[in-house]
């Protein structure tokens, strides 16, 4: 929380701890800690709609659940998944939008 | 890969009802499915526009309660004036606290996901309700309606 409310004020001065995924590896970031099943997924798929074919999106989840969800989700035609780690209680994943349709 | 299709049965007007049949629907609508609800009897609360949903712990042994009160408290007193209120709230603060989304943003992001939901209108008919208390993004319709998507659907699921 602290982190958080810093961050606003100045980004550079908060230690991030080992990024799984580091900033520059995609064009949009969507952060749904906190939200339990199903809204990472869905929230995901909202944002890949706004993204262009070859664009990328990093979504930081701590639902379990998101493993299975987020994955069926980047099995769809037209995407696919990058990346995907656990830090600590945190999920990355890293999709790609491969085309628009 | 052609598109798959999910068809569902909404029976249910409870809060804690209301969460199968929008989780579903919306998870499936993400994953690439093509998505119809057909909302009968009571499960027409959950298409109102203004949405009131209660959980009662009457007759629903299975329903965890705190300070394990499932386990000790009479049956009778789930009935006393008041309970289903205090049971409701309480649910909610739950899923709150636990980050799960209210179902009125789940049935928002159906409809923003083009799941497609009929209102049963025998059901409207049988029961006087009024059709402009529902939201307008439905169809009304009765059975027939749902066989039209359902006779191909891939799922098919009556909650």
């Amino acid at each position: 929380m602290l982190r958080k409310v810093i961050s606003l004020f100045r980004p550079s001065a908060v230690p991030t701890p080992k990024p799984a995924v580091r900033k520059g590896d995609f064009d949009r970031e969507l952060d749904t800690r906190g939200w339990n099943c199903p809204v990472p997924v869905l929230q995901a798929k909202k944002a890949l709609s706004n993204l262009d074919a070859g664009q990328t999106l990093h979504v930081i989840t701590t639902d379990p659940g998101s493993l299975v969800n987020l994955r069926g989700l980047a099995n769809q035609p037209g995407m696919t998944l990058v990346e995907s780690s656990e830090v600590g209680d945190e999920y990355h994943f890293v999709l790609k939008k491969t085309d628009t349709t | 890969m052609s598109e798959k299709k999910l068809a569902l049965i909404a029976t249910k007007g409870t809060l804690d009802w209301a969460y199968p049949p929008f989780i579903l629907a919306s998870t499936a609508a993400a994953l690439g499915y093509n998505v119809t609800v057909f909302f009968t009897f009571y499960g027409l609360q959950l298409l109102r526009k203004d949405l009131n949903l209660k959980v009662s712990p009457l007759g629903n042994p299975g329903m965890p309660m705190p300070m394990g009160m499932d386990k000790w408290f009479p049956v009778l007193g789930t009935a006393i004036p008041g309970m289903e209120t205090m049971m409701t709230s309480m649910m909610k603060q739950k899923i709150k606290k636990k980050g799960v989304a209210t179902v009125q943003e789940l049935r928002d992001l159906c409809i923003e996901a083009e799941v497609k939901m009929i209102g049963c209108q025998m059901t409207i008919d049988l029961f006087d309700m009024k059709s402009e208390d529902f939201i307008d993004e439905i169809e009304l319709g009765g059975a027939s309606t749902f066989f039209e998507f359902a006779g191909d659907a891939d799922v098919q699921l009556l909650i």
